[in-house]
This record gives structure tokens, sequence and C-alpha cells, in this order.
């Protein structure tokens, strides 16, 4: 993950992309444009999940945390049993499916903000590329909200910069850093 | 003051034996100082009796027993022979005057004891066996039952001390003293107490039944000790084997192989009988029928210096078999004695040479083979039952496969001088009962439940063995047994697999139409029949295979001459039109066809039904009801064919004297029948890759079968003139399915296929043929690494996956070269081999693609570049080095920390470079590319593969830490780098680094005492590269002349003293010569310690004068092949001159 950090400094086009395992065409739409119903997920055979990728389990986004297959008695076909965390909640899910069978794999899409300030409640004012403002996005996390804060009572010349990832319409501050804008 | 002692040792013993919580370390400590200090004590025998006689405490007692041992051998040579022989009887009689003592303390006294007279055996101070046999004789006839079992307990602690083995207790003889002191025990004192004990077997068999409890002990007792005899390791008269000199742990079982004086006692028919009526007698005690039963397998297998010549051995053989064949039909087995009779059968087969069992009278020949073949059967029944029940106890399939061993003895060494027709004929009942317990009812008899029952329904693990690996031992000699009564055993499984296949597609048929008419092509269904139907067919077609097919590893395949001869044998009986028709008819029930059943060669008439299995299933998957079908049976069914093809399809006449007609027809050399059998078979690898994308091994199963086929140039050539292969050609190209669905590693197989058959093509087809299989792929590869955002976008992972499918694919690519088109496909893969190191950049941080890179580059280089010309390699070699680059930019001073817990697989990347180092390597052993001096190239600069190596090497060695080097793969490999990199290229390690030549040095170290005698093996081969080139060099004073003299300590030490494997001695003695060439000096030094750590002059001298026969002033002390060779000469001599008293147990 780092190393895209490093190379994200070289790209004029703020967006940048890692562990999104579906349609790239995805990765290169902006958020204004993207139609967010019909691309919310995508049908993957269980036979191609992989770890450390993203599946929707019970209805919750996850990451695959381990896969294990199986199969029902000697001449069944195999199945995989999918365990994998929460992005959101840090819950754990699993599933069990043939792993012939299609399972919802949710679109990622990632978006870098400047951090402009940020709230006691840990509501963020962001500007994005195209030097639009917003300020609905909220830091749940403890330990980010504690990292952005520091960053930003550090002054300094670089900006604050943070990735937020969509899954299922969902909006989460994955990381931050500082950079030049 | 003895008083004192006491209550001190007394003190001393309840602390050491205190629980951890009650006394600190450092009281435990001074208890156990107190108790050591005790065990020195000079002359302490007068008061080690006090304290027997007086002292309660058991621990004291044993510390005195101990301590009396201890003393009796360091004190030897001051005491009296009078002095030893009252200690001995003290020890004994106290035991019979204490008979309550714990059982810890008596078995230290006769532990004592036994040490004691075994010290004396070659001395003339020691007492003979004599005073001894004689108490014991007291004992015994004494009539108290614990008297009698306290001789039992000295015998045993003779047996065990004598034995020089495990048992024997560490004492601090040398090996040679352990040995000498063995024969002389066997030469007379063994056998009394052999004779010893059988006189008490005697005497209680005599008794009536049932015996007494305390007799019962008794008897178990002597029997034991029997045991121990009859299992003896006798020491062979000449010839000791060099490697057995100075080990003490030897294989538990050897065979009986006495000496001659043991003829009259072991040749005597009463024994044998006895041993039979002592086992009818115990047998209902597990403990004692282990013993006894133990005793008749080492009877059987008696063999050596005992017989005079044949007619003896089949006496005794006549005669042991009668009483086993009495015992046999008198009693139903116990469980626990299956896996000895089983064992006693074998012994029998094994150790009897051909000429006395077809000496023994026919009635007794067959009714001994009748009876082989009844026990086989039922044991094979039980095992059936065990293995579907999954008991953890697994005794009746031991005793199975030993059971067929013995057949497979009968069927291979003995086959040509023993009356085959009676093994034959029995033969036939072992493979029916064997296929009838793996086929379900009415013809088998497998359990109902095993499959899909309640108990059955757990989930099978992943990593579950397949049937065709775990049963491979039993399936090959099952095998054996039908292709011995091929003309039965064929027509058995031919019709059970007919009537299953039918009955599958009458079941698929019922399935299909309930879905057709609820209109629900997905509804469920009942799986119980279906299931059966499955298992059925599984285990037929394994069984199949093994008739069909032998193992050939490392031979040409061939159809085996039992075949060949049968299908020969048929051909006046046989239609040739009709067994091509019912070969061309998968989809018909052979009874439809006219004369089908009647006129069909058998041999065709079997591979038919495979082919109709899998015509069945074909229609299955195209009635979209794959869900009813199983990946097992489809597995089964491809690894059949694999092993089929190879030896039916397309065969060369000119490796068979004889050929049948039928098999000839039908898949013979351009031949309408062959023709037809390839496209069928490729229409259903297409089919199978259909149904099966997401089954792993089912789909592996049927790609290797897809390799197997194309992997032999006549195939390859026949095969590319089918359409079905440039159907599967086009739609890889164009990545349609089943293609697109396959995951990465199948498509290595499949490009790897497409490769193979491409040396088949000829120079008409060839460009079209090229152009679909590789340019297509060449293709994708550009459009994805030039799309304009590749460097941004390469790590979403479905760009990733497709890199890495493209990877795979080139790896294919590089395993399916040949020598004849191997330029063509180096110029195709050298440009893209350049873009891969560019990915390794790319990719560096992922651990899936990393590996996949590396060992692109390493299978191109292993496998090309010995056959390259000089321009060529020269272009891979910089290729290489690039990645190598790439790869160290990457991770040096990564890996070394967090090892431990971690799991092999996490270093594939290493493991793969160091492959790739090694095979860069091989150019300087073999060269067989075209020298081009024409070429114009000659004036740049090459890069030399070496500095590659070297190169690598600086990333490799930091990062093998301890922990590293114990994956055994790593290790291997990290050894075998180096011990190429020293023995091409020696001078290159005396200007390395110093901090890196000191981390290869010290793994070396390492490699030599740590990791087994392969990786020991490879070290030393090492030392010797670097010693010649020191030597020969005259690098005196450089640090690797130094470091030398480290290793000839190492190594001196490791040969003198520690128990090494003598099977490294000739490596051992080359390398220890070159590092003596190289420091005369410290060697000398090494021989000075070792000749003054002797106190013994008899040694002393001995191995001084070892010493100077080793190196005699002769040899001269230069690196050169003739003094190597008189020095391993010498060396071999040497130790098994002085390793039998240098090796201390």
């Amino acid at each position: 993950m780092k190393k895209n950090f490093r190379a994200a400094k070289n790209f004029s086009n703020r967006q940048e992309v890692e562990n999104t395992p579906l349609s790239m065409d995805s990765c290169m739409d902006d958020m204004e444009t993207a139609d967010a119903e019909a691309s919310l997920t995508t049908p993957v055979k269980t036979s191609a999940l992989r770890k450390n990728e993203f599946v929707v389990l019970q209805g919750h986004p996850c990451k695959i945390i381990d896969l294990a297959t199986s199969r029902p008695g000697k001449h069944g076909h195999a199945k995989v049993h999918i365990f994998g965390r929460d992005v959101v909640t840090g819950k754990k899910y699993e599933d069990i499916s043939p792993s012939s069978h299609v399972m919802n794999v949710p679109v990622i899409k990632q978006k870098e903000y400047i951090v402009v300030d940020m709230g006691d409640s840990g509501f963020l004012s962001l500007i994005d590329n195209s030097g639009y403002l917003r300020a609905d996005l909220r830091v749940t996390d403890d330990v980010m909200k504690k990292t952005i804060a520091n960053k930003i009572d550090k002054p300094g010349n670089e900006n604050i910069i943070v990735t937020v990832m969509t899954i299922l319409g969902i909006e989460i501050v994955m990381s931050v850093k500082t950079g030049v804008k | 003051m003895e008083e004192q002692i006491i209550a001190e040792l007394e003190g001393a013993s309840q602390v050491v034996l205190a629980p951890p919580n009650l006394v600190t370390h450092e009281q435990r400590q001074a208890a156990e100082n107190v108790i050591l200090q005790f065990r020195k004590t000079k002359m302490p025998y007068n008061i080690c009796k006090h304290i027997l006689e007086k002292c309660k405490t058991d621990y004291v007692l044993y510390q005195a027993a101990t301590t009396i041992q201890e003393s009796v051998l360091r004190e030897w040579s001051v005491l009296s022979a009078e002095d030893i022989e009252s200690l001995r009887s003290f020890l004994l009689r106290y035991i019979t005057q204490h008979i309550s003592l714990q059982s810890y303390v008596r078995e230290q006294i006769l532990q004592s004891v036994a040490v004691i007279l075994k010290r004396g055996t070659l001395d003339v101070k020691g007492a003979s066996l004599d005073g001894l046999f004689q108490d014991v004789t007291q004992l015994i006839s004494s009539g108290n039952v614990t008297m009698q079992l306290v001789a039992c307990s000295m015998l045993t602690a003779l047996l065990n001390e004598y034995s020089s083995s495990s048992r024997t207790s560490n004492v601090g003889f040398t090996w040679e003293f352990h040995t000498k002191c063995k024969r002389a025990f066997e030469e007379s004192d063994l056998q009394k107490v052999f004779l010893f004990s059988l006189q008490m077997l005697n005497e209680i068999e005599k008794q009536p039944s049932p015996l007494a409890r305390e007799t019962t002990a008794v008897l178990n007792r002597f029997l034991s000790i029997t045991e121990q005899v009859l299992c003896w390791d006798f020491t062979p008269r000449l010839n000791m084997l060099k490697r057995n000199v100075g080990y003490f742990d030897r294989d538990q079982s050897v065979t009986l192989k006495p000496h001659d004086k043991w003829r009259d006692c072991l040749l005597d028919s009463s024994l044998t009988q006895l041993m039979f009526r002592i086992h009818q007698k115990v047998r209902h005690n597990s403990e004692m029928a282990t013993h006894s039963i133990q005793c008749l397998t080492q009877l059987a297998s008696l063999n050596g210096a005992v017989f005079t010549d044949d007619k003896s051995r089949t006496q005794y053989l006549t005669n042991f078999v009668e009483s086993f064949l009495v015992f046999l039909s008198s009693v139903d087995l116990q469980d626990y004695e299956c896996l000895g009779i089983a064992c006693i059968f074998k012994n029998l087969v094994m150790m009897f040479p051909s000429i006395c069992l077809s000496s023994l009278p026919s009635a007794l020949y067959e009714k001994f083979v009748d009876n082989l073949q009844k026990f086989s059967c039922s044991f094979g029944r039980e095992a059936a039952l065990e293995e579907a029940l999954h008991k953890d106890d697994t005794v009746h399939m031991e005793s199975y496969e030993k059971m067929l061993e013995t057949w497979m003895e009968l069927l291979t060494s003995k086959k040509d001088n023993i009356p085959m027709e009676v093994v034959k004929k029995h033969a036939l009942n072992v493979f029916n009962s064997y296929v009838q317990c793996h086929i379900s009812p009415p013809d088998g008899c497998r359990m109902q439940n095993t499959v899909d029952s309640p108990d059955d329904d757990e989930d099978i693990d992943e990593t579950e063995e397949d049937d065709r690996d775990k049963f491979s031992d039993q399936l090959c000699s099952v095998g054996a047994l039908g292709r011995l009564t091929i003309e039965s055993s064929i027509t058995m499984v031919t019709r059970a697999m007919e009537d299953r296949i039918t009955r599958l597609h009458g079941q698929l048929q019922r399935i299909h139409q309930t879905r057709v008419s609820s209109g629900n092509i997905n509804s469920s269904f009942d799986h119980t029949i279906i299931n059966i139907l499955h298992e059925d067919l599984h285990w037929l077609v394994l069984v199949a295979a093994h008739i069909l097919t032998e193992e050939s590893e490392g031979e040409t395949p061939m159809i085996p001459s039992e075949i060949m001869q049968y299908s020969i044998k048929q051909s006046t009986e046989i239609d040739l039109n009709t067994t091509l028709k019912v070969l061309a008819s998968p989809s018909d029930d052979i009874t439809t066809i006219p004369g089908g059943s009647t006129h069909t060669d058998n041999v065709i008439r079997l591979i038919s039904s495979i082919f109709r299995l899998c015509e069945v299933e074909k229609k299955a998957v195209t009635a979209k009801m794959v869900d009813t079908l199983s990946p097992q049976v489809t597995s089964s069914v491809m690894w059949l064919l694999k092993r089929w093809c190879r030896s039916y399809l397309l065969p060369d006449e000119n490796y068979y004297s004889e050929v049948s007609k039928a098999l000839w027809s039908g898949f013979g050399r351009d031949t309408d029948g062959a023709q037809w059998t390839i496209s069928f078979l490729l229409d259903k690898v297409l089919t199978s890759l259909n149904a099966w994308s997401a089954e792993d091994s089912t789909l592996m199963d049927t790609l290797i079968f897809l390799v197997t086929l194309m992997d032999n140039k006549a195939r390859a050539m026949f095969i590319v003139k089918c359409e079905g292969l440039w159907t599967i050609a086009r739609l890889v190209a164009q990545s349609s399915e089943p293609f697109c669905n396959l995951p990465a590693k199948a498509l290595k197989l499949v490009y790897k296929a497409l490769v193979l058959a491409g040396t088949g093509v000829d120079t008409q087809m060839s460009a079209e043929y090229w152009r679909l299989v590789l340019q297509s792929l060449q293709e994708k590869f550009y459009s994805v690494i030039t799309r304009p955002d590749f460097t941004k976008m390469c790590h979403c992972s479905e760009i990733k996956e497709t890199i890495i499918k493209l990877l795979e694919s080139l790896c294919g690519v590089a395993k399916g070269s040949r020598v004849t088109n191997i330029d063509n496909i180096f110029d195709y893969l050298l440009p893209l081999l350049q873009e891969c190191v560019k990915l390794l950049d790319l990719y560096h941080n992922y651990e899936d693609v990393v590996p996949l890179i590396l060992e692109l580059l390493s299978e191109v280089v292993q496998k090309q570049v010995c056959f390259l010309n000089r321009e060529r390699s020269n272009k891979l070699y910089e290729v290489c080095l690039s990645a190598v680059q790439t790869y160290s930019k990457h991770n040096t001073g990564k890996h070394g920390i967090n090892t431990r817990d971690a799991e092999e697989e996490r270093f594939t990347d290493v493991l793969l470079v160091m492959e790739l180092l090694t095979n860069l390597l091989t150019k300087d052993f073999v060269d067989f590319g075209e020298t081009d001096e024409n070429s114009s190239n000659t004036t740049t600069q090459a890069v030399c593969p070496v500095d590659v190596v070297f190169y690598g090497l600086n990333t490799i060695i930091p990062l093998m830490s301890e922990d590293l080097l114990k994956f055994p793969s790593l290790c291997s490999q990290y050894f075998k780098l180096i011990t190429f990199l020293t023995e091409m290229h020696p001078d290159k390690f005396t200007s390395l680094p110093e901090e890196l030549f000191k981390s290869l040095m010290t793994s070396l170290e390492m490699g030599l005492v740590s990791y087994g005698p392969d990786i020991s093996k490879l070290c030393m081969d090492c030392v010797y590269s670097l010693g010649t080139h020191v030597f020969q060099h005259n690098l005196v004073g450089t640090l690797i002349h130094n470091t030398l003299k480290h290793f000839l300590k190492v190594l001196f030490h490791m040969l003198m003293l520690e128990s090494f494997n003598m099977d490294l001695l000739d490596t051992a003695s080359s390398a220890l010569f070159c590092l003596i060439c190289c420091h005369t000096e410290e060697y000398q030094h090494l021989v000075h310690e070792i000749l003054n750590s002797h106190i013994d002059q008899a040694y002393k001298s001995r191995l001084l004068e070892a010493f100077n026969n080793l190196t005699p002033p002769s040899l001269g002390l230069t690196v050169s092949r003739h003094n190597k060779l008189i020095f391993m000469e010498n060396f071999n001599k040497f130790l098994i001159n002085v390793r039998g008293f240098l090796c201390v147990r």
C-alpha cells in the first residue's frame, strides 16, 4: 500500500486505486458521473475470490480474511467457506457457497480530498480535485481522528490528504497522509 | 558416619523429588549435587551395601545401585576378581531377599549386575555367566513365582545389555567393546538363555488349561525372553558392514539369521510345534499373543548358516507350513493376530527360495496357497469395513497390504520357478474379492452407508489424499493379480462397469425428465442412488486403470504383455468390424449393437466402456446437469486416460514382437480408429473444462491428460491433424469459453499442451498454428502493458489478475518448448521477458506476482540455456541480470525478521531466485549450443553468468538465516547452489566482500552438521572444492585459507568422534584430505590432541599406528587425484579400525 501513496505524488489526477477487484472502468469513473445504483456490486464466481479482496457477506461489505475449500462427501461439488471482516464496523462474517456459484463483490471507488479542518465530532471539511467543498463526511475511527487532528495541529507547507473509499454507497476515510498538492 | 550419609541422602532425595512449588531452584540444585558427589565416592561398596540393607527410601536405594555400577566400571582395574564376584552375588541375593522393592529399584540393581557381568566378558577378572545361570536355575526351580519373575528380570536385563542396541544402557564402552561382548555372548550364553526359556515353555505348556494366574505371569515373561532371543540381530562372523561400525541404533526388525551352532536347536521339528501349541494356549490374551506370534514370525524368517542345503530348508519349511496350516484351520483369528499371521505368510514366501516352495508336497503347497487366498480375502473385507467406518485402528488394512506384498512376490520373483497354475486359480479370488469390496450389491458387497450416510456427510477436507494415491500400492498389486487372471478379471470389471454406466444413464434421464416436467432445471434430487453409482464407477475406473497399464516411471510406457497376448489370443473369435463399431458407438448400450456382447475384443470393450462413461457425462453437461455428476469420477477417468494414452494411443510397433490386430485397428498409427479416438478425447477435454472450471483438482487432472496426450512427438504429429486441436487453439486465442473462465494456473498447462503439440505441425501449417497460439498471447500481453495508464492501474486487481494469467501462460510456453523449436520459442519469449523484468519492478510487493516472473525466468533458463548459441544465451544472461538486480533492489535487507512462525510458501521467491541462479550455471556443465564464430557480436562485452549469480548471492546470502535454512526446500536449494559455485568458480570466493564471505562460511558450517546427510555431503563437496583451489593456488595466509583451518577441526571431530553417516565416507575423505594438505600443522596438532585424550595405552598405540598408516610418508600431501584415491583407501581402513573404540556409548 505504501508504494501506492508514494507513486501518487506524481499523479496529477488525485484518484488512486488500490485493491479494487472489479472492472477497471469503475476505477476511472468519477463519483459524479457514475451510476451509483447500477455499479454497487458485480457478480464474481466464488472460485475466483481471493484473500484480501472484497465481497458482500450477508449484506455487509467485507474484506476477505480467509478462504477454505471443502467438499460435502466424496462425490460432492467443491464449496468455499468465506471469512470476512466488515470494512465499516470491523465485525466478522462468514458464508458458504458452492465454488461454481456467483457472489456479489462490491465496487470500490477511492478518492482523495484535501483536509481543510475537522470538527470535534469528527466531521471533516474537505476540498476535492475540482475545488468542490463538502463537510458531510465524518471520521468515526478514533485512531484515525487523532491522526488527522495531530496533522492539523502541526503546521507545515504540505496539505493533509485523506483517501476516501466508497463501498456499497458508504464512504469511509481509509488513510491520511501529507503531500504537496 | 554411615547413618549420617544416609540421612543426608534421604534429605537430598526428598528435595529432588519435591514438586516445583515447594523448593527453590537453588535448593534443588544443591540436593542434586549431594547425590552426584555421592556417586563419585571412591570405593563406595560398603557404604552402598549398608544403604541397601538399612535405608527405606526407594530413591536412595536406586542411587546406591547406580553408584555401585558406575564405581565398578570406574575402579575395575583396582578391584580383584573376588571383590567383583562378591558384589554381583550380593546384589542378586539382595533382590531375592527384598521382594517388595519398587520395580524401578529392582530393575536398576539387575541392570548393574548385567553391566558388571558384561564388563568382565573379555577380562580374566570377569566371572563366566555360569555362576549367574546357576543362581537363576535355583530361583526358577524354587517354585516361588516371585523368585521366578526375578529370574526372568535378570535374564531380560542380561539380554538388554548384551544386545548392544538402543536398549543397552549408556555406560561409556566403545562400540568395539560392545560388539566383542555381544559376539562372545552369542557364542554360547545366548543359546543357554534360549534353551532355558524353551524348557520353561515346555513345562508350562504341559500344564492343563486354564493356567493359574501366577503361571500366566511367568509364561508371559518367558515368552518375551524367547521373543527377544528370536529377534536377536546376530553379529555376522565375517564382513562386518563398514556402515555399521560405530552405530548403536540399528533397524529393529531383522530376520532370524543365527550361526550354525543353532542348527540342532532351531531345526528340531518339535520347536515349531511347541511354539504353535504355546500360541494356541495364550492367543486369547492379547499381550501374550503378541509375543508368541512374534516368535512364530521370526521362526518363519529363519535363514543363513543354520541350513546346510536346500533340502534342510525344504524340510524346515514343510514342517513349519504343516503346523501353520493346522493352526489356521483350528481357530477363528482374533483381530490382534491378523498382522502376525500376514507376516508369517510373507516371511515364508520371501525368505525361502522358489526351489523350496516348489518342492513342498503338492497337496501341502496347494493348501498353503489356498489359505493365503482365504486370509487375503478375509483381511481385505475387514479392511474395507475399517475404511468405511473410518476406524483409527487399521490392523486389517496393514495385514491386507502384507498379504498383497506376498502375492506380488509370488507373481514377480518367484513366478518362473513355482507351479503357477495353483497361484493363478486363487489369485482370481483375491482379485474378485477386492473389486467386490469396493462396489455395491448385488455383485459387490460395499457397505451401503459409506456414501452420504449421516455419518459420512461430513465435509471432506481439500487436503484429503485421493484414493488413487492413498491406495496406490494396493491397486498396483490388484492390477497385477488382474493381469495374471486377465481372461476372467477383465470380463468381470467390464460387466460391472457397463451395468453401472447404464444405470447412471437411466438415473440421469429420470432426473432430467423430472426437471423438464417441473420446469425447474435446478430442482434438487435424491443423491443416494446416484452417489452409490459414482462411488462404484470411481473404483472400477481405478481398478481398470491398473489392469490396463503398469507404472512406467523412467521407462517407455508399454502395453503390458499379458494384455497384448490376451487380445491376440481372442483374434480368432472376435469380429474386427463389430469391435470397431462398439468402440465408435459410445452413445449406445453395447447390447444394442449386433454381435456387440459376443464378438468384441474384450480389451477394447473395457476401453469403450470408459468412453461410454465419458459420453454419458458429456450428455449430462450438455443438458446442464453438471450438478448430478461427480467431479471425483471425472478426475479418476481423466487420470485413467492419462495412463492409458501413453501406451495404447498410437503405439510404436517396433517395441513389440507381436501386436494385436484389434488394438492396432482401434488405436494404431494412421488408422481411422485412432483419428476417431483422438477427436473424441479432445472433445471430452473441452466438455470437461466447461463443466468443471470451479473444481480445481478435476480441472488439473483434465489438463494433465491433455498435456500427456501431446508430450510425445509421434502423437503430436497425429493430433495436430485433428480439427479438435485447432478448435482448442482458436478458443484459447480468442479467450472464449471455457478458457476465459479457467484459473491462471490452469492456463499454464493449456499453453504447455498447445506448444508441445506445435512440434508436430508440418511446415505448411506451422505459421498459422503459431500465429494462433503464440502471436495472440503476445498481442494480449502488449495490449495490457502498453495501456497508457498501465503503471497507474497495474495494482488494480483485475489488471493484476490478467497479468498473472499472462505470466502463467508464458510459463506454459516455456515448459512446452522442445529442443527442435527452442530458438524460435526463445526469440519469441525474449522481448516478453524483458517486459517481465519491468513488471518485477512494478509488482515487487505482490507475493502472487513476483514468484511467477521468477519461475518463468528460471524455467526458460533451465529448459533452454544449454541449447542456445552464444549470442542468444548472452541476451538471456542480460535479462536475468536485470531481473536479479531488480529483485535485489527491493529485497536487500528484507526478511530475516519474523521467520519464526512463517510458512515455507512465504519464501517461494527466495527459493525461485536460488533456482534461477543454479540453473544459470548449468551451461558451464553442459553446452549443446552452436558455436557461432561468425557472429558479429563477439566484440561486445558479454554478461558472464557467474557474475549474475554472484550478484544474486549478495542478496540471497544475508537472507539465509538459520531460521530460513530450517525449511528443507530452501536449505537444499541453497547448498546446491553454493556447491555448484564452489565447484565451477572457486576463484570467485577469494574476492568476496568479507562480510558476505563470513556469512557464507557460517552457513556452510551449519550445513555440515545440522541438516542431515544430503546437505552434509553438499557442504563437504564445497569444502573440497575450496580447499583444492586454495592449495593449488597457494593462497596461504588469505582469509579463505584461515577459514579452512576451522573447517579442518570441525570435519575432523565429526569424522572421528561423532556418529555420522558412513555412506558419506568417500566425499568426507576427499574433503578431509585437501584440508590436511592445506593445514598439515593444524592436522598434526589435532592428532596429538586426540592421542593425548586416550589414557589406555593399548588404544593409544593402536590409534597412533592407525594415524601413521593413514598418512604414511609415502603419501604426498598434495591434492592430486592419485593421492586422493590412496588417502580414501587408507581412510576407509582407518575408520573401520578406530571408530570402533572412538565411538562410545
